[in-house]
This record gives C-alpha cells, structure tokens and sequence, in this order.
C-alpha cells in the first residue's frame, strides 16, 4: 500500500482557471519522491493538499482523491492526519512563533494531548534528531535561518508523522545543515516513512527514488 | 517578585487598570499611578526600558492630554483668551488623569510583555480560559513588534529609493504614511494566513483541550502576595465608594 497517493486530482482557486488538473502521484512508504518544477506552476498549492490544508484552511475546487495509508484525507480528523503527516515550508520565520526553542518543539505534541513526560521525550527526541539539543531552551530569535529551519524540522517530527512533506526546505540552508537535514531523510526512509519533497536543485536527486515533474497544469514521472 | 506566577501579574494588572479606570480623584489616580510604577519594577521592569517604552509613547499622550485640557471646561477659568476662558482647573486635572492612566496602562503592558508568553497561556489554561482565546490574544501581541518591524522595512525601502522623510512637508509625510499603511496591512494578513496554516499543520485545533508542557504552580508566596493585593483592592475600593 503506498502512504501517500494522489489519484486524478485537480485544484483552481476560482471557477474555470484551472492550475492543475487530473494529476497521479503515488510515493511508497521508505519511498523519497521529488517533485520539480517552475515557481509559480502549482507545486506549493499540491503540498497543501496532501497535508489537507487546502480545503481546510485554504478554499478552492478540487477533484480527485488523496488517499494517506489508503484512507481518503477528508474522512480523517485533525489529529489523525497530522500524526500521519508533516510538513515543513520553506521559510523558518514564517514557522516559529514561540519565544524558545523547547516552546516550540511542545506545541504539536500538546495539541495532541499527550502526556508531559510523553512531550518531554519527543522533545528530546526531536532535538537530538536535527541535532540542538543544546539550544533547548535558546531564544528562537536568537538562532540563525539555518538553525531555525532545522527547528522547524524539529517541530515537525515531534509529531512523528509517517509521511514527511518538505516544501523547498532546503533552499536556503547553509552545507552543513543541508547535510544534517539529508542524514534526516535517510534516516526517516530507513524507518519506513514516506517523503515528499519539492525541490529544483539537481544536489538532491542522490535522496530520490522517484522524480515527477510538474509544468503547465500537468505533472508526469521523469527518468534519473 | 520577579518569577511570580503569572496569574499574580494578572491580578495586580487588573487592579491597577481598573482602578485608574474607575478613580476619578487626582490624588487616588496619582496613588495608583505609584503603587503601579513600585509593582512594575517589583516585578522585574527594568526602569531604562520601561523610560523608552514611556517616550516613544510621550508625543501621543501629551496630544491626547491636551485636547482634554483644552475641551474640558470645568471648575475655575484660569487662562482667558479675548475673553473666552480656555484653561480650566477641571481640563488640568482631567489632562493629568488621562496621562497618568496611560501611564498605569503601559505599566501593565511593560509588566506582562516582560512575562514569557507560554507561561502566561498555562496561566490562562489553569484559569479555565479558553486556549483558544489565549493564542488568540498571543498571536496579536505577536504581530504587534512584527507590524511595526514591517512598517519600518517600507519606510527604510523607501528611503533607499531617495525619498528624504526630512524635507517632506508635514502633509505629504501624512499622505505617505496612508499610502504605506495598505501594504503593510497587507502583509500583516498574509503573514497571519501563514501562521495560521503552519498552527493547523502541527494540530492546532485537534481537540476541545490541550495539555501543556510547561507548569506554572502559585507558591506559598504568590499565595500571600495575591491575598495582600486582593485584601488592598478591597479596601480602597471600599473606603472610596462607601
């Protein structure tokens, strides 16, 4: 069973323009997909959808069906999905919004209700996963955009999601984090997760099992 | 007095605005004005910071101030102008009143932006607040240094396009900072969505509660301070009503 699959979906944010439509995307659990493509062709817009942000928090029309592990994603409630998936944007600043980074780490964790000591060791884990555990209770503000980013990664995978999106999250790390974050990835496929990425850099395909391409409304599979 | 619990801010917040608020005689107004600044510091403002946050906030209440002085035309005629009285002993005292809650105001502010937010919100949590309404509260505490940073960011934009703010006469200054504002509103909204977005994405909103992972307790002393505000409220607002 593939964890994430997209089957015929078509998005527009108004009646009649259309920005994709009738798009396949399958990407198998240990499986790392990358999907490339020009600014503006719809790649962000397709990560809110299989997050379930559109059209939850972000309206438009769709077509088709997004199945996670199998099950339809309008059928799962928010706690469910968003322990089955995380997603993590380009731009940290826009991802923080807590004062430390330990408040940060917290929060997914007690939107789920978990217990403190379950919190205290998925912050832990987080932290030594991305590599700050000695910036626990650091000022956010205080970090570079680099550690911020790997912050942000942090909150995500506090949430031990089993599919892991990443929307350009690489953009703009320095080569050590960069580094850090492809280590992560590995990891999260050897333990059977499921990633998604947007990327356009050539520097990541090595992570890759598959590549799909998306241009002009349309998206298809290209060779390595 | 530093680390007290939130909730102890919060109580000693609340008396002191809603005293200023509901006194009208200068001299309690001036008393309240002073068990603020001595609670204000007690808890941990530092005086310098707490002076700049006054001044950049001066220009505004001395404007507020002096429409009060002016439009308040009670009590003793003091100053005359071709026969029309313009300052009254009544404008002066409600000038001073009107700065002097102000000042309580950014006091409580200065006092509860010292505060770490997350203990605030277990603060809340614990008071049976909504968490809802909590973040809600924080988000806009949030996007107020970021609204300003924005607005600085246009001005400073616009500076390196050669725009000189000094040579700008008054009326132009005002019309750029109106044809600022759109955008920067602009931005704000965007920036809220986003927010917005990477909240649902990490479960914001999954359940009717949450639990929190900081704790904040009330010490034995907390206990004490609280009651000694609690019983001092009472009392003035005992003696000044009955």
């Amino acid at each position: 069973m593939n964890a994430l699959e997209g089957r015929q979906i078509s998005f527009s944010y108004r009646k009649g323009t259309s920005l994709f439509s009738q798009v396949d995307i399958q990407v198998g659990q240990g499986e790392c997909v990358i999907l490339r493509g020009p600014s503006g062709c719809g790649k962000t817009t397709l990560c809110h959808m299989l997050v379930g942000i559109i059209p939850r928090s972000i309206s438009g029309e769709i077509k088709g069906d997004i199945l996670l592990f199998g099950q339809d994603i309008r059928t799962l409630s928010l706690a469910r999905l968003v322990q089955k998936v995380g997603v993590l944007f380009q731009n940290p600043d826009e991802q923080l919004f807590f004062p430390t980074v330990e408040d940060e780490i917290a929060f997914g964790p007690e939107n789920l209700c978990l217990s403190r000591k379950e919190i205290g060791l998925r912050i832990e884990e987080a932290l030594e996963t991305v590599q700050m555990s000695a910036f626990r209770l650091v000022e956010t503000e205080t970090l570079s955009y680099g550690q911020k980013q790997l912050i942000a990664l942090g909150a995500v995978l506090a949430l031990q999601p089993a599919i892991l999106i990443l929307d350009e999250a690489f953009s703009q790390l320095d080569s050590f984090s960069t580094q850090l974050v492809k280590g992560i990835i590995q990891a999260q496929k050897k333990m059977g997760h499921a990633i998604f990425m947007v990327e356009n850099s050539e520097d990541h395909l090595d992570l890759a099992e598959r590549v799909y391409e998306m241009h002009d409304g349309r998206v298809w599979e290209v060779a390595l | 007095m530093k680390k007290a619990d939130p909730r102890v801010k919060l109580f000693w917040v609340l008396l002191c605005t809603t005293g200023v608020l509901v006194f009208s005689r200068p001299f309690w107004v001036l008393g309240i004005a002073l068990f603020t600044l001595a609670g204000t510091l007690s808890f941990g403002v530092d005086l310098q910071s707490l002076l700049q946050r006054l001044r950049r906030f001066l220009p505004l209440l001395v404007v507020i101030s002096l429409l009060h002085l002016l439009f308040v035309q009670t009590g003793e005629a003091l100053v005359f102008i071709r026969g029309y009285q313009v300052i009254t002993s009544g404008g002066i005292i409600r000038g001073v009143i009107t700065l002097v809650r102000f000042f309580v105001i950014l006091c409580s502010a200065a006092v509860m932006g010292n505060e770490n937010i997350r203990r605030v919100l277990a603060a809340l949590t614990k008071l049976r607040i909504p968490y809802l309404f909590s973040f809600m509260l924080m988000i806009a505490l949030r996007f107020i240094p970021s609204f300003q940073s924005s607005f600085s960011d246009a001005i400073i934009a616009l500076q390196l396009r050669g725009v000189d703010l000094n040579k700008l006469s008054f009326r132009r200054k005002i019309r750029m900072y109106g044809d600022l504002l759109l955008p920067v509103v602009a931005d704000a909204v965007v920036k809220s969505r986003q927010l917005a977005i990477v909240m649902e994405a990490r479960g914001f909103g999954a359940f009717d509660k949450r639990t929190s992972y900081l704790e904040v307790r009330m010490t034995a002393w907390d206990w004490i301070v609280t009651g000694a505000l609690f019983t001092l409220g009472a009392a003035a607002f005992g003696y000044y009503f009955f």
